[in-house]
């Protein structure tokens, strides 16, 4: 058979399991049975299988996984969040659309302490929410920056889906999330200099009010008790990972120990939220980690069918420039991105993509920056994006439409950044070339 | 069938508090490692490997729970827009044949795993652990899913 027949049978067979509604881990695996025993024949095939789901999932390099979306789960249901969020309102002072740079300022933060876009945009709306609309923001300088800044939660180190994305494309899980703090800083800068662009330009947006005024002490007291012992955390995730002291798994494992060791301090932590932050990382790590066990074969059967190199002999053989390959794979993750959720989307093209980008000589890391951008879009973009019903299961009584319009805005921010990205590879890359 | 019904509530629930104590496992034992290696020059050579086979253990034995409380990811760009009784028959259909496919994993799993235990075979690492003992996650967990995804499929 043809390697673009085989491709398309494969890819085919794949989209309609999905598009009737099978759960992706599992949708996974029936086209790696049926590949087995098409292409394998049978028995052998099969166990083949069971030797790949094992091989899949046992390895040290995956264990961030669960321990940054534990990290994430802990700041979710302790009070760590709220205080540092009070702390950071006695700080700002007086300035054009305070509550939404508020929002920004603690979504970057609570991002660099938490692995989990859901928990960050929930926690996020249940903070500031409320008062954002009582002083009568505009919709996208509430809901949209809310929703932009739990984003963030996905970029800026611990980041669980950086870790998957670096395991599908084999690249150095340490460089990614590395290389993955400027851009989320960057992107945290313009979203901060549009909201006071926004209020500037019309006040009525983002309407002032009276602040009644900290004292230096009180500020102090704020800084010192419950924002600073976070950069602790933060440190010991993205520091040591930085000094090459420890590899990214231990980095996790370093943060998770922070995190439960400041919700002791704090005397936060009762059993009944330890219980329940460790029944929400088994949830949504099973999830995450069930599909990369049944998924991890796919790309194997599409190397075996000898489709992904019968794709790549063709794509090469158009003799473009690297950067219209780069584009062209980003519109793709961009189309896909608003319809499927990340981790299925990069078990269906990275096999494919990846090989592309080495033939091609493109900067693995930059790639994985740049693809990883977008598959925050991928969040926001109507009509799926999975935190638009975050916030809308946030915001009850909100029209969906309303919800839509609210993220445009920083769509639009995200998407330039990627274009900033693909002109100045540099960006991605500036951090991740000092990682020992 | 009830009682059945219950019997496989509490096995689905019992396994998930295995993964989840694993999970804590790890929290506590890989810096307890890191520390050990960095500070006393004695790595505890073994965490590494157990942490390896609980990256199988935990998605296995949570597979059926979190399937119980619809926790696995499902796009339902096309299938939320069917109306309420073609929804619930289309999922019904898929429930029962995602069953069929876990039976079949779990069928060759059993057959892997006993193959396995027959010839005595170990996974060359510092415990020496025999290697059905990690495997019969795999016959375990999609075992337990195919009954679960069974019974989402027969519930009227």
């Amino acid at each position: 058979m043809e390697w673009w027949l085989v491709l398309a049978v494969i890819f085919a067979s794949l989209i309609v399991l999905l598009a009737v509604g099978v759960p992706v881990a599992f949708a996974f695996l029936i086209v790696n049975i049926a590949g087995a025993a098409i292409l394998q024949g049978g028995a052998g095939g099969f166990q083949q299988l069971i030797h790949s789901i094992f091989g899949s999932v046992t390895s040290f390099s995956l264990l961030p996984i669960p321990l940054f979306v534990l990290m994430g789960e802990i700041l979710w249901q302790t009070n760590i969040a709220a205080r540092a969020l009070s702390a950071l309102d006695k700080l700002l002072g007086r300035v054009p659309g305070r509550l939404s740079l508020l929002t920004v300022l603690s979504g970057t933060i609570f991002a660099a302490l938490s692995g989990s876009t859901i928990a960050n945009t929930a926690m996020l709306g249940s903070l500031l929410l409320p008062d954002l609309k009582k002083r009568g923001y505009a919709d996208d300088l509430s809901m949209g920056a809310i929703m932009a800044s739990g984003a963030l939660a996905m970029l800026i180190p611990p980041s669980a889906l950086a870790v998957i994305f670096a395991v599908i494309a084999k690249i150095s899980i340490g460089k990614v999330l590395i290389a993955l703090i400027a851009p989320g800083l960057l992107l945290a800068a313009i979203y901060a200099l549009y909201i006071i662009w926004r209020a500037m330009r019309d006040p009525t947006a983002a309407p002032a009010y009276q602040v009644t005024p900290a004292t230096f002490r009180e500020q102090m007291v704020g800084l010192l008790l419950y924002v600073a012992p976070l950069s602790f955390i933060v440190f010991m995730v993205i520091g040591v990972m930085f000094l090459g002291v420890a590899t990214p798994t231990e980095a996790a494992a370093f943060g998770c120990i922070g995190s439960i060791g400041l919700a002791t301090a704090y005397r936060d932590l009762t059993w009944v939220r330890f219980r329940d932050s460790i029944e929400g990382t088994l949830r949504i790590s099973a999830m995450m980690l069930a599909i990369m066990a049944c998924a991890i074969g796919f790309s194997q059967l599409l190397a075996y069918s000898g489709g992904s190199r019968g794709l790549l002999d063709y794509v090469l053989s158009f003799d473009a420039s690297p950067v219209v390959f780069f584009i062209l794979m980003q519109l793709i993750l961009l189309v896909l991105g608003c319809f499927m959720e990340q981790i299925a989307i990069m078990l269906i093209t990275l096999p494919i993509f990846m090989p592309i980008v080495k033939a091609m000589g493109i900067d693995p890391i930059w790639f994985a920056v740049v693809c990883l951008i977008n598959m925050e879009v991928a969040l926001l973009t109507p009509p799926f994006g999975l935190l638009l019903f975050v916030m809308k299961g946030a915001a009850p009584r909100v029209k969906m439409h309303e919800v839509y319009l609210a993220a445009a805005p920083f769509v639009l921010i995200d998407i330039l950044v990627i274009g900033l990205l693909i002109a100045f590879p540099g960006v991605a890359t500036v951090f991740a070339g000092l990682v020992r | 069938m009830e009682v059945l019904y219950r019997a496989l509530d509490r096995l689905e629930d019992a396994l998930a508090f295995a993964a989840a104590a694993m999970i804590v496992f790890t929290v506590v034992f890989v810096p307890i490692d890191v520390g050990s290696r960095y500070f006393f020059g004695a790595p505890i050579t073994w965490v590494y490997e157990v942490t390896e086979y609980i990256l199988l253990m935990v998605p296995c034995l949570g597979m059926a729970w979190l399937a119980r409380r619809d926790g696995h990811v499902v796009i339902d760009v096309l299938t939320s827009r069917l109306d309420e009784r073609r929804r619930r028959r289309l999922e019904r259909a898929v429930a029962l044949f995602v069953a069929l496919s876990c039976a079949f994993v779990a069928w060759w799993g059993g057959v892997v795993t006993l193959e396995s235990f027959k010839a005595g075979a170990i996974i060359e690492n510092v415990l020496q652990t025999p290697q059905w003992i990690v495997y019969v996650a795999i016959p375990l967990g999609f075992g337990l899913s195919a009954l679960e995804f069974a019974r989402k499929g027969l519930r009227p």
